[in-house]
């Protein structure tokens, strides 16, 4: 998956999470602040993700991430990793 | 001081036949059956094989989507009923105070169609297919804390889960909490949708399914079929619904609540349990047996129910319980489980407002040991003042309320 495909997929499972409008979410915006992700919410968003990429994403890591480039690079970054 | 009363000034309803008041009303006194083969899963092994589904429900009609997709089926219900309900009682938001509107619901299961999802998917995959909502979305309380929610009710907030009395007993208690002043407006009401595999395999082991259709109070009735639904009332203190010249449709009048203390499953044969409910509910109600104009029977066409009910009106009513029309509406829908006593009442609303009465269907041959009259296969107009709706349960539960014609 490239990066593009891995950010079109977090965009989908926050639209799942908090429901948000198609094509509104930006790689910029921030998860607490600006989409409102509270920490039920992140929790879904965490399982949508997990269920959806079929990759596990440990809490410590999760907790790291700020923006939703964050979520998106880790993933790009972990499934890197699971290639080499 | 004198009692506060109470009277229903809003409607809201699902059933197997027919969604909304009108609906369901025209369905009812036609006697048309939403009963039909199951579809939603392979019902091949099981002895009984029909249900009464909700078909065409579209839960986005009710509510945002993101709300309907997070959310058991049984919380959709009870969100698209109270939306109906209160659409209907014309309750302005601005004249509510949200601190005095409450919502009790009655569900006997939970959200079943996520249970099972989220046990299969467990089995098959561990347990990190396990949502981070798994439980929030299957507890019981989940639909009336969701109704809060939405329509922004921070009153009392009950969920009542004694299987098939569940909402009788809601609507029961709600009325208690009116009249001890807790508050001003309650949704009362009951939703359930247990139409998945394990319940139907449950009720399958038990045995008390029919194999053709529900035919209460007929000799060959061989058991209750599996329905599902809602139904939310908007009850309301007199005086507030008076000041807002708001539509009554019948006065709350009366509770009567008891366990037979017995057996799990088996009515107590000779009624006497169920003949103290109806006894206690026209005693709250300050009626006499005479004054009942019709009986919404909990006629679920087991043999053991019809005959014990049969039993216990007799008992209350005397040689009076053979000019009384007692009919049993899950004749058309099945047996909703715990939002039957709700989907029953709004169906004694109906019949106040309409001065007519739903017919039992499917009634061909009579019982020697059921010889009222069940107003059989076709609706009847008929003066109805006074109702007397009855709900019994697994656990000996039963609960019989009384609903009547506003007068001052």
């Amino acid at each position: 998956m490239n990066f593009d495909e891995i950010e079109k997929q977090v965009a989908k499972s926050l639209e799942n999470v908090i429901g948000v409008k198609k094509g509104n979410i930006k790689l910029e915006q921030r998860l607490r602040e600006d989409l409102g992700v509270d920490s039920f919410s992140s929790l879904e968003l965490l399982f949508e993700l997990e269920d959806s990429l079929g990759i596990k994403i440990p809490d410590a890591e999760a907790k790291k991430m700020a923006t939703v480039r964050d979520v998106a690079a880790y993933i790009h970054n972990a499934c890197a990793a699971e290639k080499r | 001081m004198k009692q506060r009363r109470v009277v229903i000034t809003g409607l809201g309803v699902i059933a197997a036949n027919g969604i909304g008041k009108k609906a369901f009303w025209d369905a009812n006194c036609n006697g048309v059956s939403g009963v039909g083969p199951i579809k939603a899963f392979d019902a091949s092994c099981f002895r009984s094989k029909i249900a009464g589904y909700v078909n065409n429900f579209e839960p986005s009609k009710y509510m945002e989507e993101v709300t309907a997709s997070k959310i058991d089926r049984f919380s959709q219900f009870a969100i698209a009923c109270t939306k109906m309900a209160l659409d209907d009682s014309r309750l302005p938001s601005s004249s509510k105070d949200p601190y005095r509107v409450g919502v009790f619901l009655g569900s006997g299961l939970g959200g079943m169609f996520f249970y099972e999802k989220q046990i299969l998917a467990m089995q098959e995959f561990g347990h990190s297919k396990t949502h981070p909502a798994s439980l929030l979305r299957v507890m019981p309380s989940a639909p009336s804390a969701h109704v809060s929610m939405e329509f922004n009710c921070k009153g009392p907030n009950l969920t009542i889960s004694t299987a098939c009395s569940s909402s009788n007993h809601a609507i029961g208690q709600a009325l208690e909490r009116i009249r001890q002043n807790k508050a001003d407006v309650i949704f009362a009401g009951g939703t359930e949708s247990p139409l998945v595999f394990y319940t139907f395999a449950g009720f399958d082991a038990l045995r008390v399914m029919s194999t053709q259709a529900c035919r209460p109070f007929d000799r060959e009735r061989d058991g209750f079929v599996m329905g599902e639904g809602a139904a939310i009332l908007v009850l309301e203190e007199l005086g507030h619904a008076l000041e807002r010249k708001a539509k009554i449709y019948a006065e709350l009048s009366g509770y009567g609540a008891s366990c037979a203390a017995g057996h799990m499953v088996m009515p107590e044969p000779k009624g006497k349990d169920a003949a103290r409910t109806m006894a206690l509910a026209l005693k709250d109600a300050c009626l006499k047996p005479q004054d009942v104009d019709y009986i919404n029977a909990h006629g679920t066409a087991t043999q053991a129910n019809d005959k014990a009910e049969t039993k216990a009106i007799k008992e209350v009513f005397g040689k009076n319980a053979y000019k009384i029309p007692v009919s049993s509406t899950k004749s058309m829908i099945g047996h909703a489980m715990g939002a039957a006593g709700a989907i029953e009442a709004v169906a004694s609303c109906l019949a106040i407002e309409h001065n007519v009465i739903p017919p039992t269907i499917n009634y061909h041959t009579p019982d020697p040991d059921c010889d009222l009259d069940y107003v059989p296969n076709k609706g009847r107009k008929h003066q109805v003042d006074v109702v007397l709706s009855n709900a019994f349960a697994f656990g000996g539960n039963n609960a019989s309320v009384i609903l009547k014609r506003y007068e001052r």
